[in-house]
């Protein structure tokens, strides 16, 4: 890991934190034992037919397009990789991804992305709420907006998480004008929510007496005067000590060890699997990163490196979803803030490009084994079905059943989900 | 300076001119004519908020935590009447009070931005100063709309522009929300799909103001310092996405007229022009020109805007409800008090403290949070307050309809004669970019020649001196005709002699041409003025008239405004009053489903008895059937034996005749044997014995035929019965299912029409609460909550107490000092601020769990189970609450009679004293855990913590 990949921008510098925080908080983040439930088919049909899930994989820094989605070999840009066969006749990906590849019948390509925004921060900004960053309005993100129009309103569940690379838990905010209610609860490298276990000074029977005795003197106040707020603040109560007892979801070391190793004895893999629990117990939103992209040298070498990863843990998750009957409930996102350039600079690297990447689309309304829109020869310009950050954010939430053309409604202001000037592909959605 | 001279001028006139206007209603206190105008329904009885509740919740108001325990015991304990006006004048003499409005004024101005361009530090204390010297509202206001940060004295009220990084768009919706209480955004684009009341051309208007501001970075030593330059400024034009009408506007302020400006002509217009690192100077600054307008107390929205804000400060909501949507749709809960308020605030000159004061005076702020009772008593005057209101409706709705007709000609008319000034405005601005554009010509003409000339009389002065040397050294060779050296050096000297003055011809003419490309230039200039004259000529007539309409238009379109309110606070009103006056009519419906429940619960008993007094009947059939059916069983066995009985002797008949003929047979072959001959004899006996016997048995069994059939008569008769008897019973069974049915309808239709009231009665309560009858409950804001819980768990006071020690130590005060009232509020001045530092980075954890997100509002309530998560498991609240120092706990433990244990309580957390109920409980709590009284107190301070009572302010 000696290659200096990374441009100096300041998304580096954040994640670099994270990392460090993670290195800090080691040895705190101890687990309790969980029920080690063994996850299976019958789970899934538990989960209400009609609820919907979204999973959004985010490849910091950019993932280059050519090294995976939409291969060019044998081009002045193609670089040196071959495209694979996959399980879908006619369709070839990036040989970087040959587990992926056999999963191709339930993905869908998208080749034709234009963003038009080569800053991290802006285009990372545009692809996860759908709009060009305005100074004077601030949008919620995707996760944000899938917790307000898809989680069940009484779920003791969060319906917005986020799986981050490192650091510890807390809550992020994400949700701008949907308030704070549906911003992410962060996972920290994957460990439980934050204040989860109760502290060893308190046993369990002082545990509960005192909430025994809060609920009784709190009713009697309540009997004066209910209202929507403090149902809503009694509440909380409920459902935080609701969490704790269902802390085990969270708890990915209650999965099988064999999955473990199926999908990769890494970070990343173990955040993968987690994932999957998450979404097999109901949970409305993940969000999961890749980290880092942004392969401004030795593009290749890198994309080897971390694309290996990906494959395997990607694979596993797909095949695992569609195994257990998810899929058709499940919407699963692969994006970035944007593609890599086509042209290689100096230093064996692509820098940011905008004009035409791909982004990769799986469950829901998404059609199966499917690619929509096309690059140039060369990969420098879409020249059919071009799509915007704007249409793949109205296409996502259409494909997980939420109309994406209508509004929410905060303190008496309408507020469009989703940007009323464009709307979803139809071609994305059966 | 001057201009200053003059702002402050006018404001004198105009709050001069207010006091004259208000001098009549200023006889009356503020307080007493808050409540003379939200007075409560007709005939609702309102009692005040109980001591503790008002100590509770003016101390969070004023001070931003609860009282002390000996602070809420003194203050129950006293007896004076004026204690509530005391304590209220003694919470605002206190530090906290001028921490506590800080905090306030900084989350409505900034609303958790980053702090980037100003430190926190410096910042709060721009604030703190503030409120401690009371700054009037219109002064604070104005720093923060002209300050460019470059005054380093100003440099903190800059930040509200510098941390939105100037931007025009983000500066007008923010200025609109904050300043002037209107959420325009969405008019940014067309004119608002919502609010009819906001244009396009209103945030248009708003964003003149701003757009010509821009941030530039100055280097000051190793430092970057952003400031705020401004351009002149110009009209704005601008189009509806939707209706695709070009409009036009100049910087106008809401409620408020297109400015007048000065007519510069280009490159007359600045102070300072603009260019690279150069804070630019207009002459004429739009900025200052909307601090002057916004806050000279002339303007409405302005005003409304903030005694609105103090208002949900101390009510938890405003009279304009949300605050940052005053429209004509959602007027005030009474616009008249609204107006009142601004009137009353501009003419004390915006004085913040003495408003907040009135406020916690008035009886509305005293009035408690629980729902009023018995209302169907108040029925009857509420019918006759509907009555009233019912007669003032319909001429508030002609004013309405006719002021409103009136706007939308009146808009249409300003809208004709925007399109008339359109073209003539646009042939000005190209005019004027024609002139700008010729000024910009020949000022770089100008340039060139004088650049040019200026390099020719710098080669000039190096060319004559070369020149003299020149002709000197060639008249030293004439004399040294053999010195090679002197001869070359003289040829140098020559040659670049020559050289030069080719140079200077060069540049001469250079000079020539540079020259002679001015006039055509100048009279380019000078030929682009006239038309801008005549432009401008041409213009001015018709900027008149579209003033003129716009003024027109804005009367009108104030009184339609205004007349709208007063009939949607009017419709506001009369609906509480109507649902009210309903009451008794949800109420008897109640009665009377209610009477209905009695015949069903009689009829169901009545039925209920019918089955039961069927049972006997229901017994003997059964009875009957049993004996019909024993007697059958047993005739039938009767049968069944006499027919075996038979059967065993007609076997015996056929065995003893076989064997006579047998016998016989023998005997016919054996004539003379005695023997046979009396075994013959005998046998025949036997037969005929036999025989005869077989009759008798023939008998019995035609006896028992006779009696089995008899029992089977007897069977069938009572079985006819026992189908009638059960056919009768499931009818009775039937009719005590209706009953039953009937009785549940009619405690499901007292159900309803009990819900149905109650529904009412919900829906009253919510607007008691919109209407201040009811006091709101007030979440505690995330630095309220934790400065709440520093309070209660003692933490405060305990580093209070360090600080007070520290000081002692390095800074005592004498004697003398000790008197100075001064000198010890300096003191707690000091003290507050040391105490604040130590403790405040605990004020992020708070603000990370209950706050809202920077840059958006942060009013709105949001429970989560992480917050719950944090106050059950997070290490520092449990830790807070731990015994020490002789805080809540510690006392809760050390007191050893438990009735004064639950006192020290609920006085330490809730302020207030527990009811005989809560004082059992406690005392039953801790009776019950002698063994850890320890981990029992600590229980009982948290539950209380957790309180809804402790999250609220009520």
């Amino acid at each position: 890991m000696s290659v200096n990949y990374a441009c100096m921008s300041s998304e580096h510098g954040i994640a670099r934190r994270r990392f460090l925080g993670t290195m800090a908080a080691a040895g705190a983040g101890a687990m309790t034992g969980g029920l080690g439930v063994f996850t299976n088919p019958v789970i899934a049909q538990q989960l209400q037919s009609d609820q919907k899930r979204i999973v959004v994989f985010n490849m910091h820094g950019g993932l280059s397009q050519l090294e995976s989605w939409d291969p060019k070999p044998g081009t002045v840009t193609g670089g040196p990789f071959r495209a694979i066969p996959t399980s879908v006749p006619g369709i070839h990906i990036s040989e970087l991804l040959p587990q992926t590849a056999q999963q191709m019948h339930h993905l869908c390509l998208a080749r034709g992305v234009n963003t038009s925004e080569d800053d991290h921060g802006k285009g990372t900004y545009m692809m996860l709420t759908g709009r060009r960053q305005s100074p004077a309005n601030d949008y919620p993100q995707i996760g944000a907006v899938a917790a307000k129009a898809l989680a069940p309103a009484d779920s003791p569940l969060p319906g917005h998480i986020l799986i981050t690379p490192g650091g510890s838990g807390g809550r992020g905010n994400e949700s701008a004008y949907l308030g704070p209610k549906y911003s992410s609860i962060y996972l920290g490298n994957g460990n439980p929510p934050q204040n989860t276990v109760r502290p060893e000074t308190i046993n369990e029977a002082s545990d509960v007496a005192r909430q025994n005795f809060r609920r009784t003197v709190n009713e009697r106040f309540l009997n004066r005067r209910r209202t929507a707020v403090t149902e809503a603040f009694t509440y909380s109560y409920e459902q935080a000590h609701q969490l704790m007892q269902q802390r085990e979801v969270f708890d990915v070391t209650n999965e099988p060890e064999a999955d473990l190793d199926r999908y990769g004895k890494h970070d990343f893999g173990r955040h993968c699997l987690l994932a999957r629990r998450l979404l097999e117990r109901g949970i409305t939103f993940v969000q999961l990163s890749h980290s880092n992209y942004d392969t401004h040298n030795e593009n290749f070498n890198f994309h080897i490196e971390q694309l290996g990863e990906f494959d395997q843990s990607f694979a596993c998750f797909v095949a695992d979803i569609a195994a257990r009957g998810m899929l058709d409930s499940t919407l699963i996102v692969v994006l970035s803030e944007f593609g890599r350039t086509p042209n290689i600079n100096l230093y064996y690297g692509r820098d940011h490009w905008s004009k035409s990447w791909s982004v990769c689309l799986a469950g829901c309304r998404i059609p199966r084994g499917a690619v929509y829109g096309k690059t140039s020869a060369d990969g420098t310009a879409v020249e059919d079905g071009q799509i915007d950050h704007g249409e793949l954010f109205h296409t996502y939430l259409q494909a997980a059943g939420v109309d994406s053309a209508g509004s929410f409604n905060i303190d008496g202001r309408a507020m469009p989900i989703a940007d009323p000037a464009v709307t979803a592909v139809s071609q994305l959605l059966t | 300076m001057k201009a200053q001279v003059t702002l402050a001028w006018r404001a004198m006139l105009v709050v001069a001119f207010i006091q004259f206007v208000t001098g009549a209603a200023n006889a009356e206190s503020l307080h007493s004519l808050i409540d003379r105008h939200l007075k409560p329904l007709s005939g609702l009885e309102l009692q005040r908020c109980s001591d503790a509740e008002f100590l509770r919740r003016a101390s969070l108001d004023l001070n931003g935590m609860p009282p002390t325990a000996d602070e809420a015991r003194a203050f129950l304990a006293d007896t004076a009447p004026d204690k509530r006006e005391r304590l209220v004048d003694r919470l605002m003499a206190s530090p906290h009070y001028v921490r506590h409005l800080a905090t306030t004024l900084d989350l409505m101005l900034m609303e958790r931005r980053a702090n980037t361009h100003v430190t926190v530090d410096e910042w709060q204390a721009w604030l703190l100063k503030a409120v401690r010297e009371n700054k009037p509202w219109n002064v604070l206001a104005r720093e923060i709309l002209v300050a460019d940060g470059d005054d380093p004295s100003q440099r903190p009220p800059a930040r509200f522009a510098l941390d939105r990084a100037s931007e025009p768009n983000l500066l007008t919706r923010d200025i609109g929300r904050i300043f002037f209480g209107r959420d325009m955004q969405c008019a940014q684009c067309h004119d608002h799909p919502i609010v009819e009341d906001y244009l396009q051309s209103d945030y248009h208007g708003l964003l003149a103001f701003v757009a010509p501001t821009y941030p530039i970075v100055r280097t000051e030593g190793d430092k970057q310092v952003t400031l705020q330059a401004e351009k002149a400024g110009n009209d704005l034009t601008f189009e509806s996405v939707f209706l695709g009408v070009k409009r036009r506007t100049g910087a106008r302020i809401p409620d408020g007229l297109i400015i007048d400006e000065p007519f510069f002509l280009p490159g007359e217009e600045y102070q300072v022009a603009p260019a690279d690192n150069v804070k630019a100077v207009p002459k004429f600054s739009r900025r200052a020109k909307l601090a002057e307008l916004a806050t000279d107390g002339s303007n409405q929205a302005f005003n409304h805007n903030i005694v609105n804000r103090l208002w949900a400060h101390m009510l938890g909501r405003g009279l304009v409800h949300p605050l940052d949507l005053h429209h004509p749709d959602n007027p005030a809960t009474d616009p008249a008090l609204l107006r009142i308020l601004s009137e009353h605030f501009v003419a004390t000159n915006f004085d913040i403290r003495g408003f907040l004061r009135e406020i916690a005076l008035s009886d509305v702020y005293q009035r408690p949070f629980d729902a009023p009772a018995d209302l169907l008593a108040i029925a009857s005057q509420a019918a006759a307050e509907v009555a009233q209101l019912d007669e003032r409706r319909p001429s508030l709705e002609a004013a309405a309809k006719a002021s409103t007709e009136a706007y939308a000609a009146a808009s249409e008319a300003w809208n004709a004669a925007e399109a008339a000034m359109l073209p003539v405005a646009g042939e000005l601005d190209t005019v004027r970019a024609q002139y700008a554009d010729a000024k910009t010509k020949l000022d770089e003409a100008t340039k060139a020649a004088a650049d040019a000339t200026a390099q020719l009389q710098a080669k000039q002065t190096v060319a004559e001196p070369v020149q003299q040397a020149a002709t000197a050294a060639e008249q030293a060779v004439k004399a040294l005709a053999d010195d090679k050296e002197l001869a070359e050096a003289a040829a140098k000297f020559v040659a670049r002699s020559q050289q030069l003055v080719a140079e200077v011809l060069a540049l001469t003419k250079a000079v020539e041409e540079k020259s002679a490309a001015m006039p055509p230039l100048t009279d380019a200039w000078n030929n682009a003025k006239p038309p801008v004259d005549a432009a401008l000529t041409k213009v001015t007539p018709l900027t008149t008239s579209f003033k003129q309409a716009e003024q027109a238009m804005l009367v009108v379109r104030t009184q339609a405004a205004a007349d709208e309110r007063a009939l949607a606070a009017l419709d506001r009103r009369l609906a509480t009053a109507r649902s009210v006056a309903g009451l008794p009519v949800l109420d008897q419906a109640i009665v009377l489903a209610k009477q209905a429940v009695p015949a069903c619960d009689a009829a169901l008993v009545a039925a209920q008895n019918e089955l039961t007094d069927f049972a006997p009947i229901v017994a003997k059939v059964e009875a009957d059937v049993l004996a019909a059916t024993n007697a059958m069983t047993v005739a039938t066995q009767t049968l069944e034996a006499a027919r075996a009985e038979g059967t065993k002797r007609s076997e015996l008949v056929a065995a003893i005749q076989a064997a006579f003929d047998a016998t016989e047979a023998a005997r016919l072959k054996l004539p003379d044997d005695a023997v046979l001959a009396d075994a013959a004899t005998k046998l025949r006996e036997r037969a005929l014995a036999s025989q005869s016997e077989m009759g008798e048995t023939q008998t019995q069994i035609d006896a028992a035929t006779a009696a089995q059939d008899a029992a089977g008569k007897v069977l069938a008769a009572v079985q006819a019965t026992v189908v009638a008897t059960v056919a009768q019973r499931a009818e009775r069974e039937q009719a005590m299912n209706v009953a039953n049915q009937a009785l549940a309808a009619a405690q499901a239709d007292v159900a309803a029409k009990q819900s149905q009231y109650d529904q009412v009665v919900a829906e009253l309560t919510d607007r008691w609460t919109r209407d201040f009858t009811v006091a709101a409950l007030k979440p505690l804001t995330p630095e309220q909550l934790c400065w709440s819980v520093f309070r209660v768990t003692g933490v405060y006071e305990s580093y209070w107490q360090v600080e007070v020690a520290e000081l002692d130590k390095t800074a005592a005060l004498t004697d003398e000092q000790k008197q100075d009232p001064a000198q010890l509020a300096a003191r707690a001045v000091d003290l507050e601020q040391r105490t604040f530092d130590k403790l405040k980075a605990n004020v992020a954890t708070f603000v990370g769990l209950y706050g809202a997100g920077a840059g958006q509002p942060q009013g709105d309530f949001f429970s989560t189970a992480d917050q719950a998560l944090f106050a059950a498991n997070g290490g520092v609240l449990n830790s807070w609450i731990a015994p020490s120092n002789n805080n809540v706990t510690d006392r809760v433990i050390k007191q050893t009679d438990p009735r004064i244990a639950a006192e020290e309580l609920y006085l330490g957390v809730l302020s207030r004293l527990p009811t005989e109920a809560e004082t059992e409980e406690v005392v039953t709590y801790l009776s019950s855990r002698t063994a850890d009284r320890n981990v029992a107190a600590q229980e009982l301070v948290w539950s209380l913590l957790n309180l809804a009572e402790f999250r609220f302010n009520h």
